[in-house]
Parts: C-alpha cells; sequence; structure tokens
C-alpha cells in the first residue's frame, strides 16, 4: 500500500477526534526546526469549517476492541492500515517545514495490546526529537491499560497527553465500550495528573530538567450515542478541571457511522448540543460559572433557544441592571453581550473616565443583547425592559437577525466570544436528537438520577 | 498645507518633526505614491531624516508608552487611507496627557488607531498559519503572499525562530518586497521576481499528500462551507497549497 493510500485512511480514522489545540506550548528551538506558540495557530480549516492545527493521524486502525461507537472498532468492515514509524516522521517533518501544520496529533487504536501500540508511539516522538531535532508541537494520546513507564516516558517528550474518557457515563461505556472499564480509563489520567505536578514540583526544587506535559493533558467524550443528560455531561467536565487540571474537555457530536442497536438511531449528529455545550463549557472556564447554576435537575438540558449564559441572566433578572461604571469584573463578565475582551476593555477604560453607552459600543458590547442588563451612569439603555417575556423575545430575536458577521455555528475559538454565537440553529435536529431511544438496554438508565453522581465518584480515586 | 511623504514609516515620522518644529497647519499629510496634486492646496514634500525619525520614535515612546508605539506602528502598516491623520491626532492628545490614553478603549481619537492595528495583528496571527513554503531547486523554501496590510516585517521574526535551519524566501508579490532569510542573517528588501526556480523534485509529492490528508480530515456529515469561509476567507485560499487545484 503507497504512503498517499495509507495517509487517507489513518486520516479518515482520526477525524472523529475533536482535539485540535496546539495551545499551552513554550518550547524553544533549540539548534533545529520549529517552537511553540504560546496561543497555538491554526494552519487552515477543513471543509467542515473545523480547524486543522495538527496533523492528526492514527499510528494504526487495526483494533483489537470493538467498541460499539467507534468506526475502527474490530467488527466494522473498513480498510484497515499501519504507518512505519519513519513514515509518520517524513510526513511531519515535510509538512511542518512547508508550514502546512503545528506539529503532530499522533493516536492509535489498539493494536495487538495497549503497551505495544504505546511503545510504537513512544519510537516516533522518541526520534522526532532526538534524532530530527523537533521543536514542534506533539500530543499523543496515551493508551489505556498500557505499562506505566512508558507513558511516563513518552511524556517527556510530547507537550501534550490525552486519555479519551469516550463517554458521560459507566453505564454508557458498559454497553457501548465494554472492553474498557472507566477505571482503565482514568487510571491515566490521574497518573498523567501526579507526574505534571511532581515534575513541576522537581523543576521548581532542582531548577533544571526537561519538562513532563508541558502543555497539560485533556480530554473529549462523544455526545449522543447515550442518553445521558446535559447536567451530567458539564458536571463531569467541571469535575475533571477540578481534580484532573484538564486544560480542555472536547465534546464530540456522535455521527454516526456505524448502525447497532445499542446505538440511537440518529439523522444528523446533535451539532446544536455540542455547540450549547461548548458554550457552558467555556462559562466554567473562563467566565466563573459553575455547572448548577447553567442547570438543575428539573432543568437538566440546555435550552435550544437560548444560549447557557442568556439562559442564566433570564433566570436571575433580579440581579440586573448592573451599572457599567462600577460593577465587578465577575458580575460584567456575567451579563450577555459582553465577553472577556470587553470585560476586560471596561475595567481598564473606566479607570480614565466613565463611560456611556457609545463607548461600550465602541469597545466590542454587543448592546442589543447587554442593552437589557446593563446601567451607564445610572442610565438606562433605549430599549431596556425588566419585563421578563420582553427580554426573552429580545434577546431571540437578536439572534435571527439578517446574516450578517455573526459567528456560524461550529467549534468555537479564542475570537469568537461565547455570548455572541449562535445563528444558523436548526431546532428539528435538536429535538430529534434529544428524544429518548427506545431501547430496552438503557431503559432502566432512565430511571437513575441523572445528576453525573455515577462517574464523579470514581474520579476521587 | 498639505505634507507629502514617500509612503515609508521614517519619512512619515519626519513628516511629524517639521510638523511640531515647523509649526505649520498641516490638513493632511500624504504618501507621494497615491497623492495628486491640485490647483488649491499647498504642498510640501518631506525628505526622510532618520535623525528626526529617530527623535519622534523616542518621544513615543518615554512622552507615551511602548504599547503606544507598537499600536501607531501597526496601524501605519495597515496601509488603510487616512491613517496618517489618525496617528497624527493620536500622538498630539497622547503628548499632553501621556500612557493614560493606553486606557482610552472607548475614545475616538484612540479607536481610530486601535481598530486598523488590531486588522493588522489580526491578519499576523493568521498569517503565521495561511502561508505556504514550496521547496525550490537549491534547497529553498519560498512562500508567496499578498497580505490586505503591509505586515511582512511583524511575521518574519516568528519564521526566523521556527524555520532557523532553512533557508526561505517570504515574499509579498502584492507591494513587492520580500524577507529573505540564509540560516545566519534575515533582511527585507525589495523584490520583483519574474523568474522563480524549478520546484525541488520532491515538492509536488508533499503537496499531493497535504491535499489528500486535507481532503480527508474533513467529516462529511457536517460540511459547513460558512464556517470554514468565517475562519479562513476565500481571498487567502490562492496561495493555498491545499485548495490548489489537481
Amino acid at each position: 500500500m503507497d504512503l498517499n493510500e495509507k495517509l487517507g485512511i489513518l486520516a479518515d480514522a482520526a477525524k472523529y477526534d475533536v482535539s485540535c489545540s496546539s495551545s499551552g506550548g513554550t518550547r524553544k528551538n533549540k539548534n533545529g526546526v520549529g517552537d511553540s506558540h504560546a496561543c497555538g495557530i491554526c494552519h487552515t480549516w477543513a471543509d467542515d469549517g473545523r480547524c486543522v492545527s495538527l496533523l492528526k493521524i492514527l499510528l494504526s486502525n487495526e483494533c483489537i476492541y470493538d467498541c460499539v461507537y467507534c468506526i475502527n472498532r474490530s467488527s466494522n468492515d473498513v480498510p484497515r492500515a499501519s504507518f512505519t514509524a519513519d513514515e509518520v516522521i517524513e510526513l511531519t517533518m515535510n509538512f511542518y517545514r512547508r508550514n502546512y501544520i503545528e506539529g503532530l496529533f499522533l493516536s492509535s487504536a489498539v493494536l495487538r495490546n495497549p503497551s505495544h501500540t504505546m511503545e510504537l508511539m513512544l519510537e516516533i516522538v522518541k526520534k522526532l526529537r532526538t534524532e530530527h531535532g523537533f521543536f514542534g508541537y506533539i500530543h499523543i494520546k496515551a493508551i489505556p491499560g498500557a505499562d506505566e513507564r512508558l507513558i511516563n516516558e513518552a511524556g517527556m517528550y510530547v507537550d501534550r497527553m490525552s486519555v479519551n474518557i469516550e463517554l458521560p457515563s459507566d453505564k454508557g461505556l458498559e454497553v457501548l465500550a465494554p472492553q474498557k472499564p472507566k477505571k482503565a480509563l482514568l487510571k491515566p489520567m490521574h497518573q498523567i495528573n501526579n507526574r505534571i505536578i511532581e515534575n513541576k514540583e522537581n523543576k521548581r526544587l532542582f531548577k533544571k530538567g526537561d519538562s513532563f506535559v508541558p502543555a497539560g493533558q485533556s480530554t473529549q467524550l462523544i455526545v449522543g450515542a447515550t442518553p445521558d443528560k446535559d447536567l451530567s455531561i458539564l458536571k463531569l467536565s467541571e469535575a475533571l478541571y477540578g481534580n484532573f487540571n484538564l486544560k480542555r474537555v472536547y465534546y464530540s457530536a456522535f455521527v454516526p457511522t456505524v448502525t447497532d442497536p445499542r446505538l440511537p438511531a440518529l439523522i444528523k449528529p446533535p451539532l446544536l448540543r455540542e455547540h450549547r455545550l461548548y458554550q457552558a463549557d467555556w462559562l466554567l472556564r473562563f467566565y466563573g460559572f459553575e455547572a448548577d447554576e447553567l442547570l438543575s435537575k428539573t432543568n437538566p438540558n440546555f435550552n435550544p433557544e437560548l444560549d447557557p449564559k442568556a439562559d442564566w441572566a433570564l433566570r436571575n433578572l433580579h440581579l440586573f441592571p448592573v451599572e457599567v461604571n462600577s460593577a465587578e469584573y465577575e458580575m460584567l463578565l456575567r451579563v450577555p453581550g459582553i465577553g472577556v475582551k470587553s470585560a476586560q476593555r471596561i475595567i481598564t477604560a473606566r479607570r480614565v473616565g466613565r463611560l456611556t453607552f457609545d463607548n461600550l459600543k465602541k469597545m466590542g458590547v454587543v448592546l442589543k443583547r447587554a442593552g437589557h442588563f446593563l446601567t451607564c451612569q445610572g442610565r438606562t439603555f433605549d430599549s431596556y425592559s425588566s419585563n421578563e417575556a420582553i427580554v426573552k423575545e429580545s434577546l431571540i430575536s437578536a439572534k435571527l437577525q439578517p446574516k450578517s458577521k455573526k459567528p456560524v455555528l461550529g467549534q468555537m475559538s479564542l475570537f469568537s466570544l461565547v455570548n455572541d454565537s449562535g445563528a444558523e440553529e436548526n431546532m428539528s435536529e435538536f429535538l430529534l436528537t434529544d428524544s429518548p431511544s427506545n431501547n430496552p438496554q438503557w431503559l432502566s438508565y432512565y430511571n437513575q438520577p441523572q445528576d453525573g453522581r455515577l462517574l464523579l465518584s470514581d474520579i476521587h480515586l | 498645507m498639505i505634507y507629502i511623504y514617500d509612503g515609508t514609516w521614517d519619512c512619515f515620522l519626519t513628516a511629524v518633526h517639521h510638523y511640531y518644529y515647523d509649526k505649520q497647519d498641516v490638513s493632511n499629510i500624504e504618501s507621494g505614491l497615491c497623492y495628486k496634486p491640485n490647483l488649491i492646496d499647498d504642498y510640501r514634500a518631506i525628505t526622510t531624516d532618520i535623525i528626526k525619525a529617530k527623535a519622534v520614535e523616542e518621544a513615543i515612546l518615554h512622552k507615551i508608552s511602548a504599547e503606544s508605539l507598537e499600536n501607531l506602528q501597526r496601524c501605519f502598516f495597515s496601509e488603510i487611507e487616512g491613517r496618517e491623520m489618525w496617528i497624527l491626532k493620536y500622538i498630539r492628545l497622547g503628548f499632553k496627557i501621556g500612557m493614560r490614553i493606553d486606557s482610552m478603549l472607548g475614545d475616538k481619537t484612540v479607536l481610530d488607531v486601535l481598530i486598523p492595528a488590531r486588522k493588522v495583528g489580526m491578519e499576523c496571527h493568521r498569517m503565521l498559519g495561511l502561508l505556504r513554503f514550496e521547496l525550490l531547486e537549491g534547497g529553498i523554501y519560498y512562500a508567496k503572499i499578498q497580505p490586505d496590510h503591509n505586515i511582512i516585517s511583524f511575521i518574519s521574526p516568528h519564521f526566523k525562530n521556527r524555520f532557523a535551519d532553512q533557508n526561505w524566501i517570504i515574499h509579498d508579490t502584492k507591494r513587492k518586497i520580500a524577507s529573505l532569510y540564509n540560516t545566519k542573517k534575515m533582511l527585507l528588501s525589495y523584490m520583483d521576481l519574474s523568474t522563480i526556480p524549478e520546484l525541488h523534485a520532491d515538492e509536488l509529492k508533499f503537496q499531493a499528500l497535504w491535499k489528500n490528508y486535507y481532503k480527508h480530515i474533513a467529516i462529511k456529515n457536517k460540511i459547513n462551507p460558512k464556517l470554514q469561509k468565517n475562519f479562513m476567507p476565500k481571498r487567502y485560499w490562492k496561495n493555498l497549497t491545499e485548495k490548489k487545484p489537481d
């Protein structure tokens, strides 16, 4: 099989992994080629609008596992291929030197056994760093079940490591990925986190030595393949950020690549739901929100009509309006229509003068939304109303404006503010995918509490 | 009075120096490249005086701030029409109130400079990703760009650090300037290459591999051209290897 054909197969096999980020690296070029850019660089955008930053490939898609949701499951009839170490290196070096990519994202199906797979991956990253003078970004997957020493050694050569948590609940794993018990997934995450902390401490004490996974670890899970509610998913993310110091949790709308009676019969991937989860994830990480503020047991799923922040503000109208010239930064962040950038600008600008609505507009605040929640020097905005129905109506219609420069639904970037996104929403799609599956395997599951406790208890190992 | 300068940053700063020391009533500062003389206005041609230019740069640095100097430079290289007077007004305000100007993010005079400066910053970041090198005979990596703004001097240091062991040329064919690097030194110069050396024998092989990868990495059920163009406007596609027809 020629290299081109292999690349096609192993790119196809890797593309459902959502992580693309090349951020958080600080590696410098030491007499070789490559370095890291702190906030990451996107090199192109594929036809589905996702950013391509790293060469994202599988080392092999010849898997011994048979996870129901996965395109590479052993019982699925797809073409199989495996790269040699030199092929991966040749592609990485030549793509990097032409500025196609920011580095390599290497993952793999489980070839023969976890340790064997991890060993092959280790060989590649070690060669890239030591023989080819490559200082670009490297993200690899830790293969659950692989020898701890292999994962620890690989961590010394890469910038980021991740373990996929795959599904939001252990019941989901039990039904759809019987060969991956949750403990096996959480163990390497725990181990990587401990090594990162230990390595930082050693570096602080001895002021030298290489970094272990300097850009931190991330994970991803599939949304819509199991009946888990948004609340459970968000609580899980919150716990992962809190307990494992994860840099990112990625959400992947389930794309039906295989049909199976255990999987929901989706017509389209639940993209709106994925989008809402990213919005809420941003709120957790940058806006000081907690999962319990955004969703509750009585209200366990996101509102398809409104983004999570607007939805929260509408339920908490009694806290508004706030005065722009005196409100705390934390409160400004909670105003729909104000993002991190504009909140920071407000804090800076009000040190040297009092702000008016005109100033706010020039600073990038979306007044159509923020106008309902703010006062400027005691005055309210023209369209201000304290009536919930009117505010709601206006927040929804602010989105249905003609297609101006509104960001389009999809994976978020640093430049798209969480509260301003969300055009192009297709309600029928959301409702369709949210309806419970009629599968008997899931029925008992519906009767269990949907508050994320199932997996959370396992995180505190 | 209209000042006519040669389009360079140093000459523009020289004009600013004259504005302050010759106490003339300046209604506009225009680049000689696009100036069309008329019979009504008085005009004065400014020639670059590097000492005067440096003096103005020092004054901005010390009387205002390093942040302001950077924003003014970025605004200048945005090449957006009318920027010269926006910059002059900003400098006048900055000399009066000092570094407080950096916090006045809702002020019109400040935003007239900040908005073009942000556009330049945005395009710089974009270009770090979208620039594509092709390997030529003789081992030179060559990239063609046609950015909206004159960003070559801002982006070149990034490539110098990253591709320190490669010979490379980044060529802005719109402005006929290029930065050249030979693994030791980098220089910026005028360049109007009509004949570019042949591609290296391996080049098309890797272009084909990259195109193949690009085609495969998109998820067919999620095709979203609008989102794609949002992030990567079509005007940048002509130099992208992955967007070239087969």
